[in-house]
């Protein structure tokens, strides 16, 4: 038994109504060409969609001026998705993610990404799992380092990771 | 599995719709493959849970959507065992209470990692998931004997170790248990000893500083508190001792749906060897859709913690979840980060009929935020309490020299769906509440004079557990309620990525002449929170 209804209540913000774009048919049409494209359009966007491998960490304070760990994110794998596209949200500190087996802490893949500014907007990192099997289990390890002396760097509690592109 | 191109000029002609289907069938289970819909939920360095006990705990791991299409989730973990093994097990808790429904396991002391499955073969719906745990001792131990009337018991949520010489680390976890005398037994009942206890905190001093475990400490409190009739043993010789038990650190989970039911292959409503039946199409679609819907991805779990934030009341956010007091400021409870997604922009073409053309239709996005709250007391009050509960969400969008530092709710900030800065209101939710036990088994710590929400709630030691126990009780009476918002993403903003603010505003409301204020008022416990794109049209 789920939660009842009245412990759940919807509330709306702005309007509905807007649907999605996928077609839909009448009980009694006969398959016309447009509806087969249609079905035809819809297994494509199923496949091709990005499925987001969802994986959030909290914030993390940091005036090290080595890099130091931040966190470690366990990451879920499917099959044909070739690595992950990794979006952090930081001031004042750069960040390497680095993708490792939790079997042995092996680095597989690796990337950092360094600020200019003092206030940055999200940088996207892209990491490649390509080499490793599917069932090998894997996480991304976050690593931060303060920019200056006396600098507080903040991870903005902004690691998001979804799945690479299929090719 | 991989993706069949489908030669255009089939489709476009209209013949051979058998392989064009058979293509199709191919592509969709492919995308079935590689849509598992999956969430992960970590923890920075510095506030990573640790889980123990000698009795049951639950771990909030944030809300679940429980569709049709699943019958196994399942939970990696990455942490750390240590000093003793720890027994495990996930459990879904609903508005009837606890539902246990995978085997308990047992981790090695030692373990980095390890994966846990749950049957959600018969549940659909909302369901907050939970990890239970309980820990082993470990040979640790630390005695001492005390003569009648010593007067070791301060209070019942206190134990006084002043002068005893035992030395705790606050690395460990400790229960401190109580027995006879080593060399001068008195003619006690060993049954009528207290049951073991929890120490949720120790200090040195009246005036400790929360935040630190004195090494040599002259007060623990205990968690649960004792009865006075437990106090009896006072009175006569006896010892003390308190033992490490072993700890579950947890860095990260991976959540997975797996054993999932794919979608029906489209070929499902040709009959072989007959003409395309009238509805066949219509069939086709509709399943294809309905089998969409129940895969909508995850697109935040987890909780904000800012290590530099703090409440009104000077309380600094628990590792586990986010304390919401009434006031006059909307306390922050999570920032969702949504990176650049597919926009569900799709263009058709149709024929005939009345709809002829070529259409693009741009989707918005819709989002449903859950999370659930525990409304408890403080002591002193055995009323009934209630709050009103104000959630909003509002939308930053992100671009190239957007101010991302901008935390507050201003000009900058983009109201979900164009309506301005909207809220929901829950509205005279009757919740009766418990006092004392869960209050102090949270995160109010209790402070030197045993007032509670003196203490920073972020390093007692039993932060973020809550007693399975207590879970059991109905919903409404006391346990877990869902709350879930429904917000709506803005088609035409073309930013990239956008950050979800989910505030908190408790509006304290006193019912049957409690009076409004003073120790007796009640705080929400909001666990992890997830972010599901709605599953509708």
């Amino acid at each position: 038994m789920a939660f009842p209804s009245d412990s759940a209540p919807f509330v709306h913000l702005g309007p509905a109504g807007d649907t999605r774009g996928i077609a839909r048919l009448l009980p009694g049409e006969t398959i016309r060409t447009g509806d087969l494209a249609t079905i035809v359009a819809n297994a494509h966007r199923q496949y091709t969609c990005a499925q987001r491998a969802c994986a959030a960490i909290p914030s993390y304070q940091t005036q090290s001026l080595t890099y130091v760990e931040a966190a470690r994110v366990l990451l879920s794998r499917v099959a044909g998705r070739d690595g992950y596209v990794v979006y952090v949200d930081h001031e004042l500190c750069n960040v390497r993610c680095s993708l490792r087996r939790v079997s042995d802490g092996v680095s597989v893949d690796s990337d950092t990404t360094v600020i200019v500014a003092t206030r940055e907007a999200p940088s996207q990192l892209v990491l490649d799992a390509s080499s490793e099997a599917t069932s090998t289990a894997l996480y991304l390890l976050v690593e931060v380092v303060a920019t200056a002396p006396a600098t507080t760097g903040t991870l903005h509690g902004g690691v998001v990771v979804e799945d690479a592109a299929s090719t | 599995m991989s993706f069949s191109k489908i030669d255009s000029s089939i489709v476009a002609e209209g013949q051979f719709v058998g392989p064009a289907l058979h293509q199709a069938a191919q592509n969709q289970a492919a995308g079935d493959t590689a849509a598992v819909r999956r969430s992960s939920l970590s923890w920075p360095v510095d506030a990573r849970p640790v889980l123990w006990g000698l009795e049951v705990f639950a771990f909030r791991l944030g809300p679940v959507l429980i569709s049709s299409r699943t019958s196994q989730l399942s939970c990696q973990f990455l942490g750390l065992v240590s000093g003793a093994d720890a027994v495990l097990d996930l459990a879904l808790v609903d508005g009837a209470g606890l539902q246990v429904a995978s085997p308990q396991t047992t981790v090695s002391s030692g373990s980095g990692s390890w994966a846990l499955t749950l049957d959600t073969s018969r549940r659909r719906g909302w369901y907050e998931l939970v990890l239970l745990v309980r820990t082993e001792r470990t040979a640790t131990t630390k005695t001492a004997d005390l003569t009648a009337g010593s007067g070791v018991i301060a209070t019942a949520t206190t134990i006084d170790l002043s002068g005893l010489g035992l030395s705790l680390s606050s690395s460990e976890r400790y229960v401190v248990e109580w027995n006879d005398h080593s060399s001068s037994p008195a003619s006690y009942v060993p049954g009528n000893y207290p049951a073991p206890r929890h120490l949720q905190w120790w200090r040195n001093g009246a005036s400790p500083t929360p935040a630190a475990f004195p090494t040599s400490p002259t007060v623990a409190h205990l968690w649960p508190p004792l009865d006075t009739s437990e106090l009896s043993f006072e009175g006569v010789n006896h010892g003390i001792t308190i033992t490490a038990l072993g700890t579950v650190t947890l860095y990260s989970v991976a959540i997975t749906e797996t054993l999932t039911a794919y979608a029906t292959d489209p070929r499902a409503g040709l009959r072989p060897g007959m003409p395309t039946s009238p509805s066949s199409a219509a069939e086709i679609q509709a399943r294809a859709l309905r089998h969409h819907l129940e895969q909508t991805t995850i697109e935040h779990r987890g909780v904000w913690l800012d290590r530099a934030d703090a409440d009104e009341f000077g309380n600094h956010p628990s590792r586990a979840s986010r304390v919401v007091a009434y006031g006059a400021t909307a306390q922050e409870l999570t920032r969702a980060y949504f990176a650049d997604r597919d926009r569900d922009q799709t263009t058709t073409t149709q024929q005939t009929g009345a709809s002829a053309g070529t259409q693009t239709t741009t989707a918005r996005t819709s989002y449903l935020v859950a999370a659930t709250c525990l409304l408890i007391t403080a002591s002193g009050d055995e009323g009934l309490w209630a709050l009103d509960l104000e959630w909003t969400a509002n939308e930053f969008s992100g671009s190239p020299g957007f101010d991302w530092t901008d935390d507050t709710v201003s000009g900058s900030a983009q109201a979900l769906g164009g309506e301005g800065f909207a809220a929901g209101l829950l509205r005279n939710r009757r919740l009766d509440t418990r006092r004392d036990l869960l209050a102090l088994a949270l995160h109010l710590a209790p402070s030197a004079t045993g007032a509670l929400g003196g203490a920073d709630p972020a390093y007692q030691h039993l932060d973020g557990l809550i007693p399975a126990s207590y879970l059991t009780r109905a919903e409404g009476v006391a346990g877990l309620r869902l709350f879930v918002l429904e917000v709506q993403d803005d088609p035409n903003d073309p930013a990239l990525f956008r950050r979800l603010l989910l505030e908190a505003l408790g509006q304290e409301r006193s019912v049957e002449g409690v009076g409004v204020g003073g120790a007796g008022r009640a705080w929400l416990h909001v666990g992890p929170v997830a972010v599901y794109v709605a599953p509708q049209l």
